[in-house]
């Protein structure tokens, strides 16, 4: 898990990232930014149960993505499985059309790891 | 002479600007939002004292902190003030009564709200301003009173729920206060401050619990249960009609979903909304059957909610939209002033013409 974070990590405009639970806690990180771990991840657990709960109780399927970007950087969700989400910080200047596909591949090749 | 003193005022700014960049001293934040202040900005001035304050804990920066507030809210007030005049619209009013609060005009407020129940009945988050006033006075069953009311008219209110639950809380109602709690974490699941107080409140009462009251509170639950399973089964139909007795305003609500309109005629979009903070909508269009349209605003406004909370921690600057997606739906969020727009679209929906529909939309709404 840790390698593909670090893989995650060298893509142009990744703050760093972790991968966390849906009750919050983190699994793994590697944050090379002064960002707190926490902090990424409170965001992260409650966006996604809220989403993931309204989605089904509005019949609008689950929930696999989340985006959100600001005036200084963006982060971004995705579902890996067994009630985990990879949450990656970004800069202003992430090619967000490429970072997403890179993130992809990683929240597969988690999956893979978490379904062993 | 106003351009001159613009152009030295200008020189002494970016002087001061320096200073506080590389030796800050109390004297330049307050000299510094002084010179916004004088220069009509009070916003910029209420930027400075509150930089200035949390380097310096200073008596001059606290009442230059308080003035600007004072001025910016003034400011505030003028502009919601003419907007209502042009477009009215409930939440221009209960900010404007929120902001007289802030300011203790309690007269004021109190005006306000009246007008805008009046105005808008149907629009649940005047009573929420109403039972804060209602604190302020120190009348507590019209603070009960008007929360219930909101809580009625508006099941999906965070707010008022949170205010009722505390308020129960203090009349030591604790077994209601919890329902209400419970009733939020319907539709914000896991929400941290919920839960932290639904925790205090448990530990309360199991503390202060003795037999008896052990047999009483849990008779006491489960008829709370009952309660709140009634209460499912009969939740209001709450829908924000943004009509009002005036046929213009309500020709220019239907400008309002007119301007939403190239979002919603685009293909793959189910539905649009817009939504203030609290998680009231404001205006709706193209709602497909058996789409619970309060539900979807309160979970727009709760991620809106969370965004903000951890933005400025994570360094992503001011929130400016969003987007989810799932195996049935792409849901995309912005905010606009003091409200936020949505779209729920099937997962078919080309993103970028949805953004380019939303950026428009937002930008026609912020000019309105």
């Amino acid at each position: 898990m840790q390698q593909i974070l670090q893989k995650v990590n060298r893509i142009v405009g990744v703050r760093g990232s972790l991968i966390v639970d849906r009750e919050g806690f983190v699994v793994a990180s590697d944050m090379s930014d002064r960002c707190s771990p926490q902090t990424l991840a409170a965001l992260g657990a409650s966006v996604a149960s809220s989403l993931a709960s309204a989605l089904s109780r509005l019949d609008r399927g689950t929930f696999e993505r989340f985006v959100v970007t600001g005036t200084g950087g963006s982060v971004v969700l995705f579902f890996i499985g067994h009630g985990t989400y990879l949450v990656t910080l970004l800069n202003t200047n992430a090619m967000l059309g490429m970072v997403l596909v890179e993130l992809k591949e990683a929240a597969s090749a988690l999956q893979e790891i978490l379904s062993l | 002479m106003g351009w001159l003193s613009s152009l030295f005022g200008g020189n002494e700014m970016d002087e001061l600007e320096r200073v506080i960049r590389d030796a800050p001293a109390p004297s330049a934040f307050l000299r510094l939002a002084h010179l916004h202040m004088e220069q009509g900005n009070a916003s910029k001035a209420l930027e400075v004292a509150r930089k200035g304050m949390e380097r310096f804990d200073s008596a001059d920066l606290r009442a230059c902190l308080v003035d600007a507030e004072r001025v910016s809210h003034l400011a505030e007030a003028d502009q919601i003030k003419t907007k209502i005049e042009r477009f009215p619209n409930p939440t221009l009013y209960a900010r404007l009564a929120t902001i007289y609060l802030e300011q203790g005009d309690l007269d004021a407020c109190t005006r306000t709200c009246a007008i805008a129940v009046k105005a808008f009945p149907d629009y649940a988050g005047i009573y929420l301003v109403m039972a804060q006033v209602s604190r302020k006075q120190h009348m507590q069953d019209k603070v009960i009173h008007y929360l219930e009311k909101a809580t009625e008219m508006d099941a999906y209110n965070y707010a008022a729920h949170m205010m009722l639950a505390e308020e129960l809380v203090a009349l030591q109602q604790k077994g209601e206060a919890r329902e209400r709690l419970h009733m939020i974490l319907r539709f914000a699941p896991d929400d941290e401050r919920v839960m932290q107080l639904l925790s205090d409140l448990e530990a309360d009462m199991s503390s202060a619990a003795s037999p008896a009251a052990d047999s009483e509170q849990a008779s006491g639950l489960s008829s709370n249960e009952q309660k709140t399973e009634a209460h499912k089964s009969e939740e209001p139909t709450r829908h924000l009609k943004l009509s009002s007795p005036d046929e213009t305003e309500v020709e220019k609500n239907k400008t309002i979903e007119g301007i939403m309109k190239p979002i919603t005629s685009l293909e793959g979009v189910e539905a649009g909304l817009l939504v203030d903070r609290s998680g009231l909508i404001v205006a709706c269009r193209s709602i497909p059957k058996n789409f619970d349209e309060e539900l979807a605003a309160a979970v727009v406004s709760n991620v809106c909610r969370a965004v903000e909370q951890s933005a400025g921690d994570l360094g992503i600057g001011d929130f400016l939209e969003a987007s989810v997606e799932g195996d049935a739906v792409t849901l995309q969020i912005m905010p606009v002033n003091d409200m936020v727009l949505a779209a729920f679209a099937t997962p078919a929906v080309r993103a970028g013409r949805l953004q380019r529909a939303m950026h428009g939309c937002v930008q026609e709404l912020a000019a309105s």
